[in-house]
């Protein structure tokens, strides 16, 4: 009997699915992520080489039949390590934004409603991360424990965690002095409990649209990562790391580079379209369809 | 002579789940120099109204028919830059948050000389001007009053300055949506008394919304009610709350608490709630709820005068 | 007696870090409510009457005074020793809507006393129980606040005032937002709960003639202060303090013809930072006399208590 939806009621899934379709950009953005998306979910299948196989004798080759996007330097072929490198990129991408969501709410929640000292303390903290350029922090991190996946989706969270709770923390003291809230208050429900029922319903939503919006940096972080040879340790098949067998081997064929950066630029595409109309449906201001 | 005269308006909106009839068949007439007070409820049209005559109806509104002659000019049949020119100088309005009207980061004093951007006078002029005005609304020290911001004044006073505002340039009708209905009940009649007195001395129509029967009786000389997107009745102030016809308007009347002189324990109320807007039933709009109501009233009720009051209705008794 | 209130007095500091002010939202208030009775705090914005309402449901830090409930000192208790009491004092606000959470089901807001409470009791069948004493049928448990009209959103928040059986409500601006036809089913609706279930309530409010239908005692607050209380009827019939008489004057009937023996007064509401000296009305007072600028009236009178130096004979006019 207890159920909290994250949407308004009125809308199942059905309509904002309809809302998106309706837009040229909303289609395009929803093609390319279930592309992508199926791509990694499906890379055993879709697949037809081991993606760390070498096979010297067909290194360099051009895009064919066989190999659609050609073979690297070590023959290994290009599209299986597409796919099973989708799996790297969107399994980090979807895991750090899970977690930074939940950290950046459960602080921000904490930041919001509770005691001013408190909050200022939080506030301190958040900028003093934020205020670490990105680069550095990883390179940083990096020195201290080696490279690897881990090092990535650490550097990933802190980025993201100070700037979720602060959205989450501006919204919760926007509804602190909410009627609602008021009168829970008023009926003896604990800190807790509103936090949990009243008020995290009503300011997760534009988070997640913004998160969704975020999953092609962290994927960009990754690869940019590993391109730098700090991210996934060879021979695991990260974009960013074709990538940079393809800079390597520029001058040999470009379909390495191409095939590195192309998974990249349409997942990026992909998700800022539908994020952005996600955010364009879920605005209440822009009420001009009729 | 009419001010502003309304003939059969229908006005709907197309939203995702169909058509939205806001208004249908609203005729009446703002006479020269009259207060007219539309009284209605939520979901009776008077926002919808306001909005088509000032010509700001959302993107999805659209007028299906009537006529709205303002000074003689056919309203539709203006290009916008004409509209345009007539808000602000010919009619001009007045909300129930004055912060509508208010820019929070420009002086009073600054935004009283933008609104006379049209007459040709001096910056020292259009100041003085602005300065009588606030004098005239009766604001302590019109002259410093110039130079504050308007989160400097209370709720009341800048309903007053919305109201200078709205009057400075002489218009020759004046809309109020519910201009008092956020002040207190001290504040509120002091407003109504400063609202009659500057329309005695400017000569202006006046549109005046509110849902307050005790303020439309005081202040109001003509009174249309309105449900549910029709004028289901019209007439003088006089003839509404003495003698009126419509059952609506009598079950009104009746429902508020301050026309019962004695205490009682069971106040009485219209069961029921309005119609669908978007699938508008046959016949009288308000069958649903009426007491009196019977086989008659499937079919479109007839506009009865009586006297120069017109209700819409098939059950009067005369 | 249900509810005793003695020199309440509720502080806000206000102003930056450096240059606090206090000032005093409630001033010091006393009054008493029994079982059963319905009594109507009246004023305009900065009385504080809400201020009151919020401070004797605990949901306002009480500076100086002593709150009575059901025998029970209230007014400096932890919000955990709070808690137990607040099963028996309910309170409704001001929005219907909005102090519905958006997000939750009517059913579920309905049945939340019962959650926060821990009290066993098959919520299913409570929930309908409680929606048919409202007037609401049984579907309604599954709509959302933003598909409920004012009317009903209002009946909501009584449901959910009564769930757990309250000796008290406080119903603040009951009838707030709601149009005049529907005004009498919320009120006519807490007047008979009120006679079925023998509650007590607090309605605050500024529509005085909602207040004589409803209230059978009444207090007026004017800048923090009671400036009079008692029967409503008395009141009505001959108001003895000025503002009072002024408020009554300054609601205007649904008639043309009633002649406009309107008192007016002038100014506007002092602020709270710059009270006035002696009684703080004789700025705005029409019977103001020389006395009433340097010493402050004391309520006296019993059922009837009246804080003015020149309490107004009936039917008194301003001279």
């Amino acid at each position: 009997m207890h159920s909290i939806p994250v949407f308004a009621a009125a809308s199942s899934i059905a309509r904002p699915l309809r809302r998106i379709l309706a837009e040229p950009l909303g289609v395009f953005g929803i093609t390319l992520v279930v592309l992508m998306v199926g791509g990694a979910v499906f890379a055993d299948l879709l697949a037809s080489f081991e993606p760390t196989k070498i096979v010297p004798r067909d290194r360099f080759q051009d895009p064919s039949l066989e190999h659609l996007l050609g073979t690297d330097h070590l023959g290994r072929d290009l599209f299986s390590r597409v796919l099973h490198g989708g799996r790297i990129a969107l399994g980090v991408a979807l895991f750090t934004t899970a977690t930074s969501l939940i950290i950046g709410i459960v602080l921000g929640l904490i930041a919001g409603y509770g005691p001013r000292w408190l909050d200022n303390l939080m506030i301190l903290f958040f900028d003093a991360l934020k205020s670490f350029p990105t680069v550095m922090l990883a390179l940083a991190l990096v020195t201290l424990f080696g490279p690897s996946l881990t090092v990535v989706v650490v550097v990933v969270v802190l980025v993201n965690v100070p700037a979720y709770a602060r959205i989450i923390r501006t919204q919760t003291m926007a509804l602190k002095y909410a009627e609602f809230v008021t009168a829970a208050q008023s009926a003896g429900a604990g800190s807790a409990r509103i936090l949990r029922v009243h008020i995290l319903p009503n300011v997760v939503g534009p988070l997640l649209i913004l998160a969704s919006m975020d999953i092609p940096v962290v994927i960009a972080i990754e690869a940019g990562m590993s391109f730098l040879g700090l991210g996934v340790r060879p021979p695991t098949p990260s974009w960013g790391a074709i990538l940079n067998d393809g800079f390597t081997a520029i001058r040999d064929t470009p379909w390495i580079a191409i095939a590195g950066g192309l998974p990249i630029i349409l997942t990026t595409l992909g998700f800022t379209f539908l994020g952005e109309t996600l955010r364009d449906i879920f605005d209440p201001r822009l009420k001009r369809r009729g | 002579m009419t001010v502003l005269s309304i003939t059969d308006l229908h006005v709907s909106f197309a939203t995702e789940s169909g058509d939205l009839h806001a208004l249908s068949n609203v005729s009446f007439d703002v006479p020269k120099k009259r207060i007219v007070g539309i009284v209605g409820e939520s979901g009776c049209g008077k926002s919808t109204l306001i909005n088509a005559i000032i010509g700001l109806l959302a993107d999805n509104g659209r007028v299906d028919s009537g006529d709205m002659i303002f000074e003689g000019r056919d309203l539709f049949k203006l290009s916008q830059s004409e509209i345009q020119a007539l808000r602000g100088s010919r009619i001009s309005t007045v909300f129930q948050d004055p912060m509508g009207a208010l820019n929070p980061v420009i002086s009073v004093g600054k935004q009283m000389e933008h609104i006379q951007y049209r007459s040709a006078l001096t910056k020292q002029q259009k100041r003085e001007n602005a300065e009588n005005m606030l004098r005239r609304v009766r604001i302590a020290d019109p002259k410093e009053a110039l130079t504050r911001f308007p989160h400097e004044f209370s709720g009341g006073m800048k309903q007053r300055i919305a109201i200078a505002m709205a009057l400075m340039m002489q218009p020759a009708l004046l809309i109020a949506d519910e201009p008092t209905t956020a002040l207190d009940a001290t504040l509120e009649v002091a407003t109504i008394g400063l609202l009659k007195d500057l329309q005695e001395q400017i000569g202006c129509s006046v549109l005046f919304i509110s849902h307050h029967l005790g303020v439309i009786a005081e202040l109001c000389d003509d009174v249309v009610v309105m449900y549910a997107g029709e004028v289901i009745e019209r007439g003088s102030t006089r003839q509404i709350f003495y003698s009126p016809k419509h059952p609506y308007t009598k079950r009104l009347l009746e429902c508020d608490p301050g026309s019962q002189s004695e205490r009682t324990r069971h106040l009485p109320t219209i069961p029921g709630e309005i119609p669908d807007l978007r699938a508008r039933p046959s016949g009288c709009i308000f069958k649903a709820r009426c007491h009196r109501c019977d086989v008659l009233c499937d079919t479109t009720p007839p506009e009865v005068e009586i006297d120069g009051q017109i209700v819409r209705c098939h059950r009067i008794e005369s | 007696m249900i509810l005793s209130v003695r020199d309440l007095e509720v502080t806000f500091r206000v102003g930056p870090p450096l240059h606090r002010q206090s000032i005093l939202g409630v001033a010091g208030v006393s009054f008493d409510i029994n079982a059963g009775e319905t009594f109507a705090l009246v004023g305009e914005s900065g009385s504080g009457k809400t201020t009151l309402a919020r401070a004797i449901n605990g949901l306002q830090k009480i500076s100086a005074g002593k709150v009575t409930f059901d025998e029970q000192r209230i007014d400096q208790l932890s919000a955990t020793a709070m808690k137990p009491l607040r099963q028996h004092m309910a309170m409704m606000f001001q929005d219907p809507v909005g102090s519905l959470s958006p997000r939750m089901k009517v059913g579920d807001l309905v049945a939340e006393p019962f959650r926060i409470h821990s009290v066993q009791a098959n919520l299913q069948e409570e929930t309908s129980r409680l929606l048919s004493l409202v007037g609401l049928s049984g579907d309604f448990a599954n709509r959302y606040p933003h598909q409920l009209s004012g009317g009903q959103a209002r009946r909501v928040g009584v449901a959910r005032a009564i769930a757990l059986n309250p000796r008290l409500i406080i119903a603040d601006e009951p009838t707030a937002g709601l149009d005049v036809s529907v005004q009498g089913e919320v009120l006519n609706l807490l007047n008979d709960l009120r006679e079925r279930l023998g509650l007590a309530m607090i309605i605050i409010t500024h529509n005085l003639h909602v207040v004589h239908h409803v209230a059978d005692r009444m207090a007026v607050m004017y800048l923090g202060r009671i400036v009079e209380t008692g029967n409503t009827e008395d009141i009505f019939r001959a108001p003895a303090h000025p503002y009072t008489a002024a408020l009554l004057s300054a609601n205007p009937e649904p008639d043309p013809d009633k002649a406009r023996e309107r008192i007016a007064l002038p100014a506007e509401v002092p602020s709270l930072l710059a009270r006035p000296q002696g009684c703080e009305f004789h700025t705005r007072c029409p019977w103001v006399r020389d006395n009433c600028n340097s010493s402050i009236p004391v309520p006296s009178g019993e059922s009837r208590r009246i804080a003015c130096h020149y309490p107004l004979a009936p039917g008194a006019r301003p001279p």
